[in-house]
């Protein structure tokens, strides 16, 4: 940014090893190190303060499983008692037979890779994320399961809370000026029901928006006016 | 004995989006079936190297630098400098490039840099010789994959074939039994400026430079690499399926056409106008 007010409304961008905060006045908190009272950054990124809690939010960023977040993923392979699920972390998931909702799969009888094939696509909730194991989903609950039409987008993980926005005010404003309804992930996978190319083209250009300048106040304005048709 | 690693899974409703576009004839970056994404090029990267390119075709980055040695020529051919291509995979570049021995694809995409170099004659190798048998120069070309975004073996070529025109090499004088290296440099001439086009098919209808989703759903991909004077030197087919021949003349009548284009902006910085 070249323009002296823009810069003034820009988050700063921290680098690694840049000192970011004091122990007398925060608790480290994401990407940060503690060394003796100060702490500093360990990714490139913006600085996020919550009450006394500082976090620094990588600028890109692979997702980490968590229990309860909502996932997009994409069906890799079957093995046994279950399917293998990219779920754009480093770490592969696993989708148990047990977890696969309303029928009952019999592994004598069943060929389970036609159930689900290679590339499907599906919407679940991790139910099990630990350091020693694979993450389990599970497609049982409301609005879970296969997503047979649509079309799937990508956005960098770090960058999924800024494209929801506080309470769900960003996705809104996206829904509402486009007519068509989202499903994000917290992996960064988004689905867009509807297959409508003008319609996907104006989400892309949001998406992108968000990825490029979600480090400058006054984000969710932009992208309204960019959806609308206005200058910002 | 190698195993053929598979392409990564490319999702159901990706596809269905790339189809969509394809029976539609546009495809879902925006661009024409037959265009290319942007180019750009830049000279001596490298300042240690005695050639190098950083070429950028869309978000594929390629690294191209040129070592020069003095080596045995091989018996079979003793008046002759010595090429070697390597092509390196690196994990920075993309999820799916594991650290390790060479993997089967980079060796094929070195093989095939070096088939378009060394048939096309781009490089005079007779002109590498010092003393016939005994001392030859070895030009060894590195390239390192920077970003994965498909279509590696274009922006490889191109790569490679910048860094060389900007390569330097030292001069040598005989002393006795010896050869000595002289303070002096001379350059490395250019014979002819090849480009190669990659092609990726879905049943009849096909695209030129598939991006990496493209690469992943197509049933194959066909590189064809055209000289200057519209001749072809290398052909190279990657993937099952099957090229009918009406499909494979076409390509050939395309590619001239294309090749043209290609080769006034991949080496608009070289060619003398």
């Amino acid at each position: 940014m070249s323009q002296g007010n823009e810069q003034q409304r820009q988050r700063p961008i921290v680098v690694p090893g840049e000192p970011v905060g004091d122990s007398k006045f925060y608790i480290p908190g994401m990407n940060t190190l503690k060394i003796s009272d100060r702490f500093f950054a360990t990714t490139v990124g913006i600085i996020r303060v919550d009450g006394k809690r500082l976090d620094v939010i990588s600028l890109k960023s692979f997702y980490q499983p968590r229990i309860g977040d909502l996932v997009i993923g994409i069906v890799k392979e079957p093995s046994i008692a279950g399917w293998t699920v990219d779920i754009n972390s480093p770490f592969l998931a696993f989708l148990p037979l047990s977890e696969y909702p309303e029928k009952r799969i019999r592994l004598s009888r069943d060929n389970i890779g036609r159930i689900l094939e290679s590339g499907a696509v599906i919407t679940g909730f991790i139910k099990d994320a630990s350091i020693f194991s694979s993450p389990v989903i599970t497609l049982k609950g409301k609005g879970l399961g296969v997503v047979s039409s649509g079309t799937l987008l990508n956005i960098t993980a770090s960058k999924v809370p800024r494209l929801i926005g506080k309470k769900g005010s960003m996705l809104s404003v996206i829904e509402r000026a486009t007519g068509v309804r989202l499903t994000v992930g917290q992996n960064g996978r988004i689905i867009v029901h509807s297959e409508d190319s003008n319609i996907i083209a104006k989400i892309r250009n949001v998406i992108e928006m968000v990825e490029r300048e979600s480090h400058i106040y006054g984000l969710t304005e932009r992208v309204e006016a960019l959806l609308l048709g206005r200058k910002s | 004995m190698s195993i053929t690693e598979q392409r990564p899974i490319i999702s159901k409703l990706e596809k269905q989006e790339l189809f969509r576009f394809l029976a539609e004839g546009r495809r879902v970056d925006g661009r024409s079936l037959l265009q290319y994404r942007n180019l750009s090029v830049q000279l001596g990267y490298i300042e240690k190297a005695e050639g190098s390119a950083l070429v950028e075709l869309g978000n594929t980055k390629v690294l191209a630098a040129v070592k020069v040695g003095v080596a045995l020529p091989f018996a079979d051919t003793p008046n002759e400098g010595i090429l070697i291509v390597n092509a390196e995979l690196v994990p920075l570049a993309s999820p799916v490039f594991e650290p390790g021995p060479p993997s089967e694809e980079s060796i094929s995409l070195a093989r095939y840099v070096d088939r378009s170099i060394r048939e096309s004659k781009t490089i005079d190798l007779s002109s590498l010789c010092i003393v016939p048998g005994r001392s030859v120069y070895s030009l060894y070309i590195d390239l390192y994959i920077l970003d994965y975004d498909g279509n590696l073996i274009d922006a490889s070529v191109i790569a490679s074939v910048n860094a060389l025109s900007t390569t330097m090499l030292p001069k040598y004088s005989l002393e006795g039994q010896n050869i000595k290296k002289l303070d002096e440099y001379f350059k490395l001439e250019l014979k002819d400026y090849p480009v190669s086009l990659t092609y990726a098919f879905f049943g009849d209808k096909y695209v030129v430079d598939p991006c990496l989703n493209e690469e992943y759903a197509s049933d194959f991909t066909v590189s064809m690499t055209v000289k200057s004077d519209d001749r072809f030197c290398a052909i190279q087919k990657n993937g099952g399926g099957m090229l009918s021949p009406r499909s494979f003349l076409d390509l050939l009548e395309k590619s001239i056409t294309l090749g043209k284009e290609l080769r006034r902006v991949a080496y608009s910085q070289i060619v003398k106008k």
